[in-house]
């Protein structure tokens, strides 16, 4: 069992801590994007002039992705080739990756919802996509703050 | 109640919210009302986008422009959800509506005609003349072919033509329980429950009317709804005024409340029967706002019957020349 040596274990936790920052917002970005895309596309199949609106309100539920990308892309530059991570380090960078992924994918749902939420409230009124977008970076505020704390959290690594 | 999470009807549902701002709102229907001649009436209709592009409607035709409409729903459905017989267990009632149709012309020997015929079902209309002709049902679905042979045995027994309206119904609304409680939905569920539960109490109504026997009503009780038969046995030595205080806690109370004059005075159940159908668009309310799950389209689809059902009054009572006040007092509430 040469791969798990015990120098190697910092190394490989800091690195599942990265996929995780990243893939698990990414599947709620993907799921939330994908369902709010559909219900643009139900808006736009019956009244075309409300693209502006509704492409907005379903591009929202894409940035926890991007902030687990930005957190994955921190905690893995932490990584040097050819140098060991100690496994305090490797740890610490794992548990970074937590608040990213848990809060990244639940708020990513959510916001999805009120996305969609607020693409069926477009498709009723003429106006209504600022309210809208404001509506869901309510949800927006508590993905920017985990983002914050995964942050911090790799900056003690 | 559980709210849905499917999201599957997301495209479908957006789509309803667009269509739906079209719906005839009060104003329309009063316009309507108020129009000076069934052309006029008619107009409004064309305005609110009834019917199929390009089409031409007269005065003549209002009947089929209004079957036209529901079918647009349905069209509607068929093209943009991923599995349509999810909905069958709303399209199968002119399924059974056609077969009384068949039925009944079969057993006074005249002929079907086409304009009696409710569209859409699950059975092709074309397809059920074949049927008839070949006298095949074995392609019925089983509830449906069961239906019909029982209807034909109760008729060669009694000569009763009233008798096959009851069997069908007894069938439709057992076969409605049963693809309803196929889809998962709480709503759905507890929507055409209350369909049986309103049905049941308009034949005892009815049953008290025309003063027939509790034998003669009970093998036609639709079981499965939310009151097992004793409960109507019970309910059926009332009076009138008493059979609301029967229903307390539950919501069919004061419908039963506002009715019982009607019933009482001019021994009719129109007064009841448009309350009902209250009940049921206020049932449908509950799902204005959702964005996931099955439930929205179904209302979309009985909100639009019912529009329909309202335009139909209209249309009928213009043609008729029936005075405004008579109709907007038979006028259902409107979803819009």
């Amino acid at each position: 069992m040469e791969f798990f040596s015990e120098q190697l274990v910092g190394t490989i936790l800091a690195v599942i801590g990265a996929a995780f920052a990243f893939i698990i917002p990414g599947i709620g970005s993907s799921k939330a994007v994908g369902a709010a895309g559909q219900s643009a596309a139900g808006v736009l199949s019956e009244d075309p002039t409300k693209f502006v609106s509704v492409m907005v309100l379903e591009a929202l539920p894409s940035t926890q992705a991007i902030y687990g990308f930005v957190i994955a892309f921190l905690i893995v530059g932490k990584i040097v080739v050819g140098e060991a991570l100690d496994f305090g380090s490797g740890l610490i960078l794992f548990l970074a990756g937590l608040p990213m992924g848990i809060v990244g994918y639940v708020s990513a749902l959510w916001q999805g919802r009120v996305s969609i939420s607020g693409i069926n409230m477009v498709a009723k009124q003429g106006g209504g996509m600022i309210q809208g977008v404001i509506l869901a970076l309510m949800v927006e505020m508590f993905a920017i703050l985990a983002l914050i704390v995964s942050f911090q959290i790799i900056g003690k690594a | 109640m559980k709210e849905s999470t499917d999201t599957r009807y997301v495209y479908t549902i957006s789509r309803i919210r667009v269509i739906e701002q079209k719906m005839l709102s009060p104003a329309m229907l009063e316009r309507m009302i108020e129009a000076g001649t069934p052309e006029e009436a008619l107009k409004v209709l064309h305005d609110a986008g009834y019917g199929f592009a390009g089409a031409e409607y007269g005065v003549g035709d209002y009947e089929r422009l209004l079957g036209e409409e529901q079918e647009k729903v349905y069209r509607l459905l068929m093209e943009t959800v991923p599995d349509i017989s999810e909905f069958d267990f709303l399209i199968i009632k002119n399924d059974y509506h056609n077969l009384k149709v068949y039925l009944k012309a079969e057993f006074s020997n005249q002929e079907v005609s086409a304009a009696h015929l409710l569209r859409p079902s699950l059975i092709p209309v074309d397809r059920l003349a074949d049927l008839f002709r070949e006298r095949d049902f074995a392609e019925l679905p089983a509830p449906m072919a069961k239906a019909v042979a029982e209807s034909m045995e109760a008729f060669s027994r009694t000569q009763d033509p009233q008798i096959i309206d009851l069997v069908l119904d007894k069938a439709l609304y057992s076969h409605m329980l049963e693809l309803a409680g196929r889809l998962d939905s709480e709503f759905v569920y507890s929507l055409v429950n209350a369909m049986v539960d309103l049905t049941n109490l308009k034949m005892l109504l009815r049953t008290k009317l025309i003063r027939r026997h509790w034998e003669f009503l009970e093998p036609f009780l639709i079981a499965g709804g939310s009151f097992p038969n004793e409960f109507y046995r019970e309910l059926f030595r009332l009076e009138f005024d008493q059979i609301s205080t029967a229903y307390t806690d539950t919501g069919y109370s004061r419908l039963l409340a506002e009715s019982v004059n009607s019933l009482k005075l001019s021994r009719s159940l129109a007064v009841f029967e448009k309350l009902c159908d209250n009940y049921l668009i206020s049932m449908l309310k509950q799902t204005k706002y959702a964005i996931f799950g099955i439930e929205p389209l179904v209302t979309y689809y009985l909100a639009k019957e019912m529009e329909i059902k309202n335009a139909r009054i209209i249309m009928v009572g213009k043609i008729n020349g029936l005075g405004q006040h008579a109709i907007r007092e038979r006028l259902r509430d409107t979803y819009a």
